[in-house]
């Protein structure tokens, strides 16, 4: 669904505004980071976050991201999380931190928090310039 | 009501394209990348009327802006609120101003008669701020 013109927002380390729905119906909007696996958007946060808790409860989902290059230029995927889980996550999270930060930032010391993997199934992308 | 800090208020100063998530009727919500500034309290963005954004805010008169700075990703601000104030009276002005902030030009490039211009007013709910 994502269309090549556009995949490299995607595949370049740049920050994806994941948007959700808080319980009483107001949008909450958060930097992340993410990548794209057999056709899914993924995200990586921890258990107890509100982005967490937000999407356990309401599915419904929307990712932007916008060229630094060229304002004009960005993707909207709107979509619904199909699977939050533990297992894979800490290498998730360590092959995202390498991207975006560089692998010297992976940490060696163990998690105090649980990571997961959001996978985020696409329904609509809007893609623009 | 809430403020944004001193300290962040850059973020609404400097010409950074801020991402404004709306409602979607069916309780998706929709984020789209928007000029905005800060003025007397209120963030202010600018749309063309029957925009999707435009009938979100509407009838779903909750949004959030979200401004992220471009040298440090792991410092932002994100505004929840509630939409204040709609106006078409302000409409063109305001879209002249922020194409003066974000592109550097008196007025903006695009208008077209078909076209008619809003202002919303977002009233800060609640801020969170970061880094």
């Amino acid at each position: 669904m994502i269309p090549d013109s556009h995949r490299d927002l995607l595949d370049r380390p740049l920050l994806a505004m994941l948007g959700t729905i808080q319980p009483d119906g107001t949008p909450q909007v958060m930097p992340m980071w993410a990548d794209l696996a057999d056709g899914l958007i993924r995200v990586n946060t921890a258990i107890g976050r509100q982005k967490h808790a937000n999407m356990m409860k309401n599915p419904h989902v929307s990712v932007l991201i916008v060229d630094p290059d060229d304002d004009f230029r960005f993707i909207e995927v709107r979509g619904d999380v199909v699977l939050i889980t533990a297992e894979g996550a800490n290498e998730h999270a360590d092959k995202l931190i390498a991207e975006y930060r560089g692998p010297s930032h992976v940490p060696t010391a163990p998690r105090s928090e649980t990571r997961v993997i959001v996978s985020i199934q696409p329904r609509r992308v809007i893609a623009n310039g | 009501m809430s403020r944004i800090p001193d300290n962040y208020q850059d973020l609404f100063d400097r010409p950074i394209i801020v991402s404004l998530a709306t409602v979607q009727p069916d309780g998706q919500p929709q984020v789209t990348p928007v000029w905005a500034d800060y003025v007397d309290g209120h963030v202010r963005i600018n749309t063309a009327a029957g925009r999707q954004k435009y009938k979100n805010l509407l009838e779903r008169p909750r949004a959030t802006i979200l401004a992220v700075d471009p040298d440090n990703g792991q410092r932002f601000v994100e505004v929840r609120g509630r939409v204040a104030e709609v106006s078409e009276e302000t409409g063109d002005a305001v879209i002249d101003k922020l194409a003066h902030d974000y592109l550097g030009v008196d007025v903006y490039p695009w208008h077209t008669p078909e076209e008619t211009r809003v202002t919303f007013l977002i009233e800060p709910v609640r801020v969170v701020t970061s880094g």
